[in-house]
């Protein structure tokens, strides 16, 4: 039997060259339209072995069995489903009579099973699974020498095609995935994700077929001639198939794959074949082409490790800018989040999934520990939500290995599993779950009795949890370790061991580090100053990916300098065009020639929320009054938004934010007016979107912006019963109430509020707005005004307040 | 009955700068507002689930203000009798966007960003009818490929088409398989819910 080693050994001295396009050929001779290829197994096995046979004879050394369409699934299409077992171990058989005595190696088979995975299609991971292992025991069982999956172009799929064949079968394992453009597979993954996916999977080579031809294969296989230790392989199509005179034609010529069977020969690839609408007389041309020739030596760049997302490989790198882990999807100390996770609602993670990769997070870790809560369907909802939102890959945060597993089955790319530790109970099984899946897996330095307290200590687990992966195959550089930061106020001596344990683990097992920073402060005032020194000592005793919090800028400026000093920014180049921007922004700040007034004038007018309460600071510290403040540069800078959005020069959306920023800027303020100001109103106003209708984004805006112009705002809300309209506006003496309606069927309830207020005996004014609504039907229901919209409502409001007077 | 689960909702730019108050072109939004508008689109996008179902009715009897479809309901609207002229049957379909858009916008208006949610409100809104223009879109394809036309599209709530209609409407599809529910007052919930019929006619 051929084993592993003898495959890797050959296939790295010698040039081995596959079989064409088995497929193309037997459509050619014998195939019935409609027909599946794999049906002449049954039916015309003769065809099958004639095709196996003129391929050996032209000087192919290993012939794939006619099993392309082999899976359950695919021969469903065509009814075949129920003789998967025979097609599959007939075509091993058929293949090895065709051999004979000819060294010649006979590899299974296995394509794409027709339907895609989830969310590019609809097939879940299980049964694609399931179907895959079938077809690998057929295979193996008829005693194929290897297996190739070829053709894939979902990566999800191509993980369950390749952890089948893992699963069933010992010997080695070719995968190749087909790049449609030489870029990108259909679904969007690169060839170095692909690369990085098969490999941590165990593949024994890697490789490429079909695509439109040989040159985007070329270009394909550019990309990862250097970044693999593994065999490369090639299999082009001879051209994009064209129809001439009702039949498919390939345009390469045997000639032509044979140069490029040279030239990939020379980017280092050692297996060569070739697909779709190659037959022998091309396998012929190769073979004289590539006679004599030695694979040619492939200078590699090692880098640390990689994980991989669908369309994204991060690679960790010495020489590299610092990978992030972002920390944000946690609930730990996140009420909110954890009350969405509790109810199965994402939008909090989703959110800080693409805001945190938008802050710079490389890696996003999920963890939705909750108590209480169905972990397992939260977590591969929250993996799925995740995966769909960003490019990011993901590092898998629990400690249940049942979660863990739920979440690489949804797992498109390559993750890191967060966390496994020393504990005998568990430790197992979480590192064969990441070399059964492919993923990268973080080790704590802790154990069943604790954190050691010293850093000899936390080292020996380490080694533990690196020795017992390696034993069971994960490879070296897919183990990750954690030395664990405890809080330095409750501990004080611990932080400097953390240290220690990052140096002498990255000196002595030579592996990835990770570290989570802000647990360090914990307990202590200014946690960010305590952060982002510690942060900077760890990188400097070799932390190569911290976990922290994306959005705290001081950290993003730490880990901006330590690329510099650590020279993972050649040139300083990231970090100039960083800061540059960055100087150049403070230069114009000092360059500044308006007065302080005049900024925070500007602040509120462009709605710059970020820097108002800074403004409105700056402003005070001229010794000005708050009341002044808001006189004569708050409420002057506001009528000038309206001014410019009435001569349209503001459009609606610049109101609203500039609103915003006058409810911050007021926030401020208001503490600091005289009491007798403070209770100073220019009157009530009670707004409701009234029963029926939940259509509610006008009433806000207008709610917020009535409330810049001096008037208690009480939003009652959407879809609001008159009997509680009338009840506030009667308790809180509402000067105005303002209703809205979107629809026709509902804005007829605002003649019945108007009706009820007077009913009710309430003075009060009583204004109307809403998409359908028209000063028309405001006058037949009663009201007092109508505003067709914000603006006008603040206009109305006004005119009504100057009648009482 | 067709579901697609994957539909896709492509609004065009200027459409949505328009629907969010803007003018269509890129370069007449003020430069203190580009980022936010980016960023909602790009939220915006994140958070849809354009979904889409459909089915053909036959239609039984017309008279001027009314068309019959078989085992389903009676339209009562002349425009839509107009709409149909030749008519040998109608499609009924419709789409949603899905919850999460309109929950994260309400929860954005209530933690006060209200011109961030705004924008991204505005967003769905016109992706919701980018949705239908796809499924439309589909619509058409399939029918000529049967050798036959569609009409343009109409929906409850226009014209002389009472908004009630929307009940039965969604009913003869099963909207609610996509998720899609109605209030009292006919409020489809998702709000990003978009129903139409489209008539098919002989090519001519």
């Amino acid at each position: 039997m051929l084993t592993r080693q003898e495959f890797r050994n050959r296939a790295n001295r010698e040039i081995i060259l596959l079989d064409g396009g088995l497929g193309t050929l037997l459509q050619q001779r014998d195939l019935a339209i409609g027909q599946a290829p794999e049906e002449l197994n049954l039916r015309k096995p003769e065809s099958v072995i004639r095709a196996h046979r003129d391929f050996i004879a032209a000087g192919s050394q290993v012939i794939l069995t006619n099993t392309f369409g082999g899976t359950r699934i695919k021969l469903d299409e065509y009814h075949l489903g129920d003789k998967a077992r025979n097609i599959n171990s007939l075509a091993v058989e058929l293949a090895r009579k065709a051999a004979g005595n000819a060294d010649v190696w006979v590899a299974g088979c296995i394509g794409p099973c027709g339907k895609y995975l989830k969310p590019v299609g609809k097939l879940d991971f299980r049964p694609a699974y399931e179907t895959f292992s079938e077809q690998v025991r057929y295979l193996a069982g008829a005693g194929v020498d290897l297996l190739i999956i070829e053709t894939m172009s979902d990566i999800r799929e191509t993980r369950a095609a390749m952890m089948a064949a893992r699963r069933y079968f010992n010997g080695p394992i070719i995968a190749q995935m087909t790049f449609a453009d030489g870029r990108n597979t259909v679904t969007g993954t690169d060839p170095l994700t692909a690369l990085t996916v098969m490999e941590a999977l165990d593949a024994d080579a890697f490789g490429i077929n079909c695509s439109t031809g040989p040159e985007e294969i070329f270009s394909a296989i550019k990309e990862v001639q250097n970044k693999t230790l593994l065999p490369l392989s090639v299999e082009p199509n001879a051209g994009m198939p064209r129809i001439e005179e009702g039949r498919t034609c390939f345009p390469a010529s045997p000639e032509h794959l044979a140069e490029y069977a040279v030239k990939f020969v020379d980017a280092g690839v050692t297996i060569i074949g070739a697909c779709c609408g190659a037959g022998p007389s091309h396998i012929k041309a190769m073979a004289t082409a590539l006679k004599g020739m030695k694979p040619v030596h492939r200078q590699i760049l090692r880098c640390r490790s990689r994980l991989a997302s669908r369309n994204r490989t991060i690679e960790i790198c010495n020489d590299r800018p610092i990978r992030i882990i972002g920390e944000r999807i946690n609930p730990t100390g996140r009420k909110k989040l954890r009350k969405e996770l509790g109810d199965g609602v994402f939008h909090i993670v989703r959110r800080d999934a693409i805001e945190q990769v938008r802050a710079g997070a490389d890696i996003l870790d999920v963890n939705v520990g909750v108590p209480g809560i169905d972990e397992l369907e939260i977590m591969r909802a929250a993996i799925q939500v995740v995966q769909k939102a960003v490019g990011a890959p993901i590092s898998i945060d629990s400690t249940n290995p049942d979660a863990i597993e739920i979440a690489l089955e949804e797992i498109e790319g390559k993750p890191l599993i967060n966390s496994v530790t020393a504990d005998e109970s568990k430790m197992d099984r979480i590192l064969a779950l990441a070399k059964r899946f492919g993923a990268a897996v973080l080790g704590l330095t802790l154990d069943d009795n604790g954190i050691p307290g010293s850093a000899e200590g936390r080292l020996e687990l380490a080694r533990k949890i690196v020795n017992r992966g390696m034993s069971i195959g994960l490879r070296h550089e897919d183990i990750f370790i954690d030395p664990l930061t405890l809080a330095v106020g409750a501990e004080p001596e611990r932080s400097l061991e953390s240290l220690k344990t990052l140096r002498m683990v990255k000196e002595q097992l030579g592996v990835c580090t990770v570290m989570g920073i802000s647990n360090v402060s914990y307990g202590l005032p200014n946690r960010s100053l305590i952060n982002r020194t510690f942060l900077s000592m760890a990188l400097q005793s070799g932390l190569d990916l911290p976990i922290i919090n994306p959005f705290s800028e001081t950290s993003m400026q730490t880990i901006a300098a330590a690329n510099v000093l650590l020279n993972r920014d050649h040139g300083a180049k990231l970090f100039i065009d960083q800061f540059v921007a960055f100087t150049e922004e403070k230069a114009e700040a000092a360059a500044d020639t308006r007065s302080v007034d005049e900024q925070l004038f500007d602040a509120i007018l462009y709605g710059n929320r970020d820097a108002i309460v800074q403004r409105i600071d700056d402003v005070l510290a001229t010794g000005r009054d708050a009341l002044g403040v808001n006189e004569k540069i708050l409420i002057p800078a506001l009528q000038e938004v309206g001014r410019r959005y009435e001569r349209k020069q503001f459009f609606l959306p610049q109101v609203i934010l500039a609103a915003e920023t006058m409810q911050d800027a007021f926030k401020r303020l208001k503490d600091l007016f005289p009491a007798a100001e403070q209770a100073q109103s220019r009157g009530t106003i009670v707004l409701a979107t009234v029963k029926g209708d939940v259509h509610d984004i006008g009433k806000n805006i207008v709610s917020t912006i009535l409330q810049n112009y001096g008037f208690k705002v009480i939003d009652l809300g959407k879809n609001v019963d008159s009997r509680d309209i009338v009840k506030i506006a009667d308790k809180v003496k509402a000067n105005f109430v303002g209703l809205s309606a979107l629809m026709t069927t509902t804005m007829v309830e605002m003649g019945r509020v108007i009706k009820d207020l007077g009913e009710a005996g309430i003075k009060t004014k009583v204004i109307v707005g809403g998409a359908v609504v028209s000063k028309d039907f405001a006058a037949d229901i009663g009201a007092d005004g109508y505003g067709k919209d914000a603006m006008e409502a603040v206009r109305i409001i006004d005119l009504l307040l100057d009648d009482k007077a | 009955m067709p579901i697609i689960t994957d539909l896709r909702a492509a609004p065009r730019l200027n459409q949505v700068y328009s629907r969010m108050g803007f003018k269509p072109a890129k370069a007449d939004i003020p430069e203190s507002m580009l980022a936010m508008v980016d960023e909602a689109i790009q939220l915006g996008k994140a958070l849809a689930e354009p979904k889409a179902c459909y089915q053909y009715f036959p239609i039984m009897r017309t008279e001027p203000n009314m068309i019959e479809i078989e085992g389903q309901f009676v339209i009562q609207s002349a425009k839509v009798y107009d709409w149909m002229a030749g008519c040998q049957g109608l499609y009924i379909g419709a789409v949603t966007l899905g919850p999460e858009l309109d929950q994260t916008v309400a929860e954005m208006m209530a933690d006060n960003y209200v011109t961030k949610g705004f924008l991204v409100n505005a967003y769905g809104a016109q992706a919701a009818e980018a949705a239908m223009v796809e499924l439309n879109h589909i619509i058409t394809q399939e029918t000529e490929t049967n050798g036959f036309a569609t009409s343009k599209r109409y929906s409850p709530g226009y014209g002389d088409w009472a908004i009630s209609a929307q009940k039965d409407v969604l009913q003869a599809i099963n909207a609610a398989q996509i998720g899609i529910s109605l209030t009292d007052n006919y409020l489809m919930i998702p709000e990003k819910s978009v129903s139409a019929i489209i008539g098919m006619r002989p090519q001519r």
